[in-house]
């Protein structure tokens, strides 16, 4: 697992959930998935693990909850089918998104959608995507308010300590999404 | 010389004097000219119908007159080919004017031309790299999903049993849950966040031979002052950087001021470091307490170069992006 930040820590995948999850971003590429379909599955798959992560720190999981929930973040990603979509994080169980842009809200840009996979599936960290200039964030101030003390709270070994209940989770939501 | 017309009077008295000076009229007709005689009979007229006009002139008035002509035609000539000329002179100045108006005309067009293909080529060259980059991500997705199905399937196969005592051993191996605690003990989980933020990036910049070659022979503490936040450093030293909560345990070589808000975005590349310099600008939101030293001294000795240089690199360094 590669050292990574801003909280975008991820595990390997197993090779049957890479694949699952390769034609559910060739679905998101060709069109047949929305990009709003998208960005909840990213966020709530992301928001999600965190129960996993800290369900012997009930204190802690509210903490994150109470930093980060009530927030707006866009997310866009660029190249074939490009989205932007605003994502309202209410709560770890609902993320409603909405197709219409909101500017005021930190922004989080990729260049195209298999760089999303690339940083679900471990294959490069999001701080290397940013360094290539393959990811851009706007208004940094306001993301790191909702991801910051995520990453204060070193999540990366307790990742890795429930890897199989994080891919069970991964593999329900891509069940749930058709794939 | 002149005819005149008269009407007939049939007058047979005229003068002998006339008739002398008629016949010296005669001789003195210049050639060309029919005598009276002779026009009289193509006129069908009777010579006594024709009179000599005014008395001739002398040789030297029709020299003169001849002269004068002759000097009128050559003005006029010359008034004409004056006229032409000019007329040939404004009308090649209007054809080198069209000339010069078409070819820039035709300039222009060439260049704007010119910068519209090159903005498509431009373009065109973006998109051909995305299209690329996102191929080359695709590829290296099924790349590694067949590579890894390959590989599942054969230890699948094989090691079957080998893999379920790895299982059990890497089971054993786990570490305990982490027990329930509070949050860090520095207590500020934006600075401990911002420093788990930081240390990566400054760990993949370490890679790179230029910012190896940078730092080298440093041994420098940068130091952030967030308000009503605390305090994170970045040493660098021996060739390695490392990110911390606090002051830094060394005099600090830059120290900058800014709130939370401003510094993150900051080291996101959303400021700009030259207007750091000029803090007024963004109306002291971000302040470079120290590492630039702007004194007579220090501009007359060149201090002044190598500490912006200094901080240069450091902005760089700084920086995610």
């Amino acid at each position: 697992m590669t050292n990574l930040a801003v909280s975008m820590t991820f595990n390997e995948l197993t090779p049957e959930l890479r694949e699952r999850g390769i034609q559910f971003f060739q679905a998101i590429e060709n069109g047949s998935i929305t990009g709003a379909t998208a960005a909840q599955f990213f966020f709530r798959y992301f928001f999600q693990r965190l129960r996993l992560m800290f369900q012997d720190e009930p204190d802690k999981l509210d903490y994150i909850a109470s930093e980060s929930m009530n927030r707006k973040c866009m997310l866009a990603v660029k190249g074939k089918n490009a989205f932007q979509v605003t994502v309202f994080l209410k709560n770890f169980d609902e993320i409603p998104v909405d197709e219409t842009p909101d500017y005021k809200a930190p922004k989080i840009t990729f260049d195209n959608i298999w760089t999303v996979f690339a940083v679900i599936a471990s294959d490069t960290s999001l701080m290397q995507a940013i360094l290539d200039k393959r990811v851009k964030i706007d208004k940094m101030a306001a993301l790191a308010m909702i991801f910051l003390p995520i990453e204060a709270l070193n999540p990366k070994d307790r990742l890795l300590q429930v890897k199989e209940q994080d891919m069970e989770l991964l593999s329900q939501i891509l069940a749930e999404l058709g794939f | 010389m002149y005819l005149t017309i008269r009407p007939s009077e049939n007058d047979e008295e005229r003068s002998n004097e006339e008739e002398e000076q008629e016949s010296e009229d005669e001789e003195n007709l210049e050639p060309g000219i029919l005598p009276i005689s002779e026009s009289s009979e193509e006129l069908s007229l009777k010579p006594e119908d024709l009179i000599l006009g005014p008395l001739p002139e002398e040789e030297i008035d029709i020299e003169e007159r001849t002269r004068k002509l002759e000097a009128a035609q050559k003005v006029d000539e010359v008034k004409k080919a004056e006229d032409a000329r000019r007329a040939e002179a404004l009308r090649k100045e209007e054809e080198l004017a069209r000339k010069i108006e078409e070819k820039r005309q035709l300039e222009e067009k060439r260049k704007k031309e010119e910068l519209a293909r090159k903005a498509e080529e431009k373009r065109q060259l973006e998109e051909k790299k995305k299209k690329e980059e996102a191929e080359k991500l695709k590829v290296e997705a099924l790349r590694k999903k067949e590579e890894m199905a390959r590989k599942a399937e054969e230890e699948k196969r094989q090691l079957e049993a080998k893999r379920k005592k790895e299982e059990a051993e890497k089971l054993k191996a786990v570490k305990p849950p982490v027990k329930p605690s509070a949050v860090p003990e520095s207590g500020n989980l934006l600075l401990q966040g911002l420093v788990n933020l930081l240390q990566p990036a400054l760990d993949i910049k370490m890679e790179s031979k230029k910012y190896q070659r940078w730092i080298k022979g440093w041994d420098k503490a940068i130091e952030v002052h967030i308000l009503n936040e605390g305090y994170v450093h970045v040493l660098i030293k021996d060739g390695s950087m490392k990110a911390a909560i606090g002051k830094a345990l060394q005099e600090p070589a830059v120290v900058m001021e800014g709130e939370y808000e401003t510094i993150t975005n900051y080291l996101n590349g959303e400021l700009d470091l030259i207007l750091m310099f000029f803090d007024f600008v963004l109306l002291r939101k971000v302040k470079l307490i120290k590492g630039l030293d702007i004194k007579l001294p220090n501009i007359l000795s060149g201090n002044i170069i190598q500490q912006a240089r200094d901080l240069y690199r450091i902005d760089k360094i700084l920086k995610i992006k």
